[in-house]
């Protein structure tokens, strides 16, 4: 039988002994615990340990907490500190918010009541660490994420009204949109009447006495400039009466004004009165030619008729037609009509640019037709090369300016040629000057 | 005949063919304007043309010119209009002698069988005097017939009355008189004469240095501008400015040019000046010119000649049809801007609204002459016939070859052309402008590392050359006054001795001779020969070539070398120029660089046989052999060999009796 070895006193090397057991817990210890777990090679007891602890509190080695009325305990490490960590890292882990129940189950022991990590929460939400969401229910718990989730409902709002290609209700945008919570339809209200406050959104009137309001990125004159191209577009050119019956809901001066924007943009074009009609039409693209010249046609083959059977040679016949026609106006080439270009972006550049004021200020005989060099107007207006190209080449093709030519550009430099205005193809322009209007 | 043809207006003088008004009428407008308002104003006005190449500068000249020349007899209270047409194709440095020599020549002009400017410039002067009324050419006749010294004394009036000075009174008298016309032209045109033509003129001549002579010609330009008078306004057109310009870049040019234009513009009081500038020139123009020359030269405004839109286009093309006879009118199409079908005329103006019209004129030659085999085809005509006086018309100056399949053959054959009508026209006056001009582009060409500079201490030294070995002067002495020859070689002389030159080369003409009696002249000849200075006598084929040479490279340079309707390019004319070197022109540069093999064979008694033996063969034309051995005092061995060693100057029948003739006599 082996001999009893007796227990060795508590000594000062047990106190490394004693941090070294503290430090390995998960969680603070009794003082009772910590003796414990001591080697076996030390007969220690709880009150011989406590001082020890103790004293190890007041040098700040250990920290003591007093948990209810049991005795208290001790641990190495900032529990409160430890907690908090916890707590956020839950709620930021987390897919949606979370109720402070919610968090506290998810935290890692030591356990920490909802109570205390409630008031963790509290904290952090005035701190600005997270945000914190008022529950549905009257008497529901509050949730928290580290997320606004207004900013985030905001944010998915406006993309989704930005998408939508006509008017819409909060109800019908709550269901189109994408977001970690649903947004209820007070939700999505809310946001949109900020929006609308801001400016950013635009609202619309019901449709029908008992609907909810709809809101757009667009005005109401644009609704309605859509709707009566729609309309011309599925209906064909209309009276201004008719468009006016076809479009309920417009008050006479919002339906003058959506007029006068179409014509403005060209999306309107008047048709002249045809036949017995006597009013004019308006319409989407110009009136065919064909019904208009109907009565011409007849009455010029009639004609040719009777010149044919007087012997008129063709050639002379040929002639006299090109004749009338041209002094009616028809250009037989397809570039001379210039007019559809005016609406190109190109133009929209020359235009904003003022080439031509730029000319004048240059070169003061610019207005009676001096030339002015592409150089010089280049960097009078300070486009881009490409741009100030295309704008000058507009300009010309407008027959505003006669451009002159360099024959020989490639004996420049390219610096030198870069000056010039080019038009991509080999040619390029050393000047331009005004064409008398 | 191809209505389209001719889509270059060579000159002003030339007489108008078609015009279609409506086309540049604002800027035409402008220049009749501007005469009125130097007229009304009394202070000379300058007007800028820009246009691009083939836009028309010329051809609005000629119309101006076309308007200016008078339809009826100069009478008291008709206003007229002097004009002058000056193409720029000279050295900077010698803008004013080519200006003077160019309005004596335009004003000596017969036109259209009227009187020249110079009698019109005397008929107006004549009714601001005269107390009769009446016909005044038919009074003028009557005085020059009947009363001469009363004449005189009106002429004497005048005279004082512009306090013209004595040379311009006399020369005013000869004028008046008609009395030697010739020689006066020369004179006034600055040609260096014999004495013996100057002392039966009663002029003189003063022949300083290069700059002195520069500047007597502008004093003779503005006497002669005052001369016609406040009633008689002139207009000086400048056209070709870019020539000016040997190299791109030289500012020299441009400067000149500006200063030019500012002296006739402040010195004058009748003078409307329009220069007209390639577009491509207009920045070069706003760079180097002085902003106040600038000033001065579009003082009534900067003005441009614009493409051609459809409408201007379809009137271009209508009026050249309209030249065609009326058989020939019956056989064309009638669709408005034919020739051209209506797809490509619309193209022409799809990615540009506007068109130039020699760009137009050339499609529509094209075409037009496609047109017209095709018919002749189906009509069964014999198609070689159509083909060939097309094919062998030798394009003329001006004349575009719409025939030259490619620009090779376009290049030869406008050579061809143009060297045959220089050699034709080459006389010794036009020598010094030629080599002045024409020597620094050909060396440009073909001696890309030798830079031309000036150098102000050698005032009689024209061209200076700068190679890696050192410098080269060329001193053109090509004086038919042996006093005015005398004087040029005294000073080249003293600039030889101050070592400034590594190479000096003295330029003669064969035609202009010394004089048998001048010897001093002779011995400062000989003298400079001793100071290492080389003579050479360019031949006529070598002058005819380099002024062919420049004038094309001024043509290209302005944008009057075309083909098929694009404007070429100098480079691409240089380019052929140096691969086509013409006969005679390298060894001129050769000559005149001393470069090895060249000149080797004139020792200094061989230059003065030469000249002794040219001078008495211009005396002599076809001289026996042997009388040249009596006459110059030599052994017949040494004659028959100066003969020999130099068959571009002078020829042999071997007779016998042997008979000596210049080469230049027998072409002439």
């Amino acid at each position: 039988m082996a001999k009893k070895v007796p227990l060795l006193p508590l000594s000062s090397e047990a106190r490394e002994s004693l941090l070294q057991a503290v430090g390995s817990s998960r969680e603070p210890q009794l003082a009772k615990s910590l003796a414990a777990l001591l080697a076996p090679t030390h007969s220690v007891t709880e009150a011989q340990v406590t001082p020890v602890l103790e004293e190890l509190v007041a040098t700040g080695d250990l920290q003591k907490y007093a948990l209810g009325k049991g005795k208290p305990k001790y641990w190495d490490r900032d529990l409160q500190e430890l907690t908090r960590d916890a707590v956020l890292r839950a709620i930021k882990e987390s897919a949606a918010p979370l109720t402070a129940k919610e968090v506290a189950a998810k935290i890692a022991p030591p356990k920490v009541a909802a109570a205390n990590v409630s008031a963790i929460l509290d904290a952090a939400v005035a701190g600005q660490l997270c945000f914190a969401f008022p529950s549905a229910k009257a008497t529901g718990k509050p949730s928290f994420w580290h997320q606004d989730l207004r900013e985030i409902g905001r944010q998915a709002v406006l993309k989704a009204a930005q998408q939508a290609g006509d008017p819409f209700t909060a109800n019908e945008l709550a269901g189109r949109l994408q977001t970690p919570v649903k947004l209820s339809e007070t939700d999505v209200t809310g946001i949109l009447e900020e929006t609308v406050a801001a400016g950013t959104l635009h609202a619309i009137p019901a449709t029908t006495a008992k609907g909810k309001p709809r809101y757009w990125t667009h005005g109401v004159l644009e609704l309605g400039c859509r709707a009566m191209v729609a309309t011309i577009n599925t209906k064909g050119p209309q009276t201004l009466t008719n468009l006016k019956k076809l479009l309920k809901g417009i008050g006479d001066a919002q339906f003058q004004q959506i007029v006068d924007r179409l014509r403005e943009k060209g999306s309107l074009v008047a048709h002249p009165p045809l036949g017995t009609a006597k009013q004019e039409m308006l319409g989407t693209r110009p009136p065919s030619a064909v019904p208009y010249l109907q009565e011409v046609g007849l009455q010029l083959k009639r004609i040719v008729g009777l010149l044919k059977g007087a012997h008129v040679p063709s050639d002379e016949l040929r002639r006299a037609v090109v004749q009338l026609l041209t002094e009616a106006g028809i250009s037989f080439g397809t570039s001379g009509d210039t007019s559809h270009l005016t609406g190109s972006p190109t133009a929209a550049v020359a235009e904003t640019v003022d080439l031509v004021g730029a000319m004048k200020r240059i070169e003061p005989g610019a207005e009676r037709g001096a030339l002015v060099g592409a150089r010089e107007l280049r960097r009078a207006v300070r486009l881009p090369k490409s741009e100030f190209d295309h704008a000058v080449l507009e300009l010309a093709r407008q027959g505003r300016l006669s451009l002159h030519r360099h024959d020989y550009a490639t004996s420049l430099t390219q610096e030198e040629r870069d000056e010039l205005v080019t038009d991509g193809d080999g040619t390029f322009y050393v000047g331009m000057a005004l064409r008398p209007r | 005949m191809n209505p389209f043809r001719s889509g270059i207006v060579a000159s002003p003088w030339e007489s108008t063919v078609v015009d279609v008004n409506s086309i540049h009428h604002e800027v035409y407008e402008q220049c009749l304007q501007g005469i009125q308002q130097v007229r009304q104003t009394q202070r000379s006005a300058g007007l800028l043309i820009h246009g691009e190449a083939g836009s028309g500068k010329t051809h609005l000249l000629r119309r101006l010119r076309t308007h200016l020349t008078p339809s009826a007899p100069s009478d008291t209270d008709r206003e007229e209009t002097l004009y002058v047409w000056v193409r720029l194709q000279t050295s900077p440095r010698m803008i004013w002698r080519t200006l003077r020599r160019t309005l004596v020549d335009d004003w000596f002009r017969p036109v259209r069988g009227a009187n020249s400017q110079f009698q019109r410039i005397l008929f107006h002067r004549f009714a601001e005097i005269r107390t009769a009324e009446g016909d005044l050419e038919r009074w003028y006749e009557f005085m020059l017939e009947n009363d001469q010294p009363g004449l005189k004394e009106l002429l004497d009036q005048i005279a004082d009355a512009l306090d013209l000075d004595r040379n311009t009174a006399v020369a005013f008298e000869h004028i008046a008189f008609g009395r030697h016309l010739r020689d006066l032209r020369a004179w006034l045109s600055g040609d260096s004469l014999p004495e013996a033509a100057l002392a039966r003129m009663d002029l003189a001549q003063d022949e300083g240095t290069d700059e002195e002579r520069e500047d007597q010609s502008r004093q003779i330009v503005l006497m002669l501008c005052r001369l016609a008078g406040n009633g008689l306004p002139v207009v000086i057109s400048f056209d070709q400015v870019e020539a000016l310009q040997i190299s791109p870049g030289d500012r020299d040019a441009v400067f000149a040019f500006g200063q030019v234009t500012s002296t006739l513009h402040d010195s004058t009081s009748n003078v409307l000046v329009v220069s007209c500038v390639q577009s491509a020139f207009n920045s070069i123009l706003h760079d180097h010119a002085r902003k106040s020359d600038l000033d001065r030269m579009s003082s009534l405004g900067a003005w441009t000649l614009h493409p051609l839109d459809r409408s201007q286009s379809r009137q271009l093309i209508q009026a050249r049809l309209s030249q065609l006879d009326a058989a020939e009118t019956e056989t064309i199409p009638t669709s408005p801007g034919w020739p051209l079908s209506p797809a490509e005329f619309d193209a022409l103006f799809a990615k540009n609204a506007f068109i130039p019209p020699r760009k137009l004129l050339s499609l529509c030659a094209e075409r037009f002459e496609i047109w017209l085999k095709r018919s002749k085809q189906d009509s069964g005509d014999d198609l070689t016939q159509i083909a060939e006086p097309e094919k062998s018309a030798m394009p003329t100056a001006g004349d575009e070859s719409v025939t030259s399949d490619t620009m090779e053959t376009f290049f030869r054959e406008k050579w061809t052309a143009d060297f045959e009508q220089k050699r034709a026209a080459s006389t010794p006056e036009r020598t010094e402008e030629i080599v002045r001009h024409g020597l620094p582009m050909l060396v440009r060409l073909v001696a890309p590392d030798v830079k031309l500079v000036s150098d102000d201490l050698l005032p009689d030294v024209s061209l200076v050359f700068e190679t890696d070995c050192g410098r080269t002067g060329v001193s053109l002495c090509t004086q038919a006054n042996m006093n005015s020859l005398s004087a040029r070689l005294k000073r080249l002389k003293i600039q030889q001795a101050t070592g400034r030159l590594k190479r000096l080369v003295v330029v003669r003409d064969n035609r202009v001779p010394m004089s048998a009696g001048a010897k001093k002249t002779r011995q400062l000849l000989d003298e400079l020969e001793e100071q290492q200075a080389v003579v050479m006598h360019p031949t006529v084929e070598a002058l005819a070539a380099l002024d062919a040479l420049r004038d094309l490279l001024s043509d290209a340079k302005s944008g009057d070398l075309s083909w098929h309707g694009g404007t070429i390019a100098p480079q691409s004319l240089e380019d052929w120029l140096v691969a086509n070197l013409a006969e005679g022109l390298q060894d001129l540069v050769d000559d005149v660089l001393g470069r090895p093999g060249n000149l080797g064979g004139e020792t200094i008694s061989d230059t003065r046989d030469v000249e002794a033996l040219n001078t008495l063969l211009a005396t002599r034309p076809l001289l026996p052999l042997d009388e040249a051995v009596e006459v110059l005092q030599r052994p017949i061995e040494v004659v028959t060999a100066i003969a020999e060693r130099h068959p571009d100057r002078f020829r042999m029948l071997s007779g016998p009796p042997a008979i000596l003739y210049r080469a230049e006599d027998m072409q002439t």
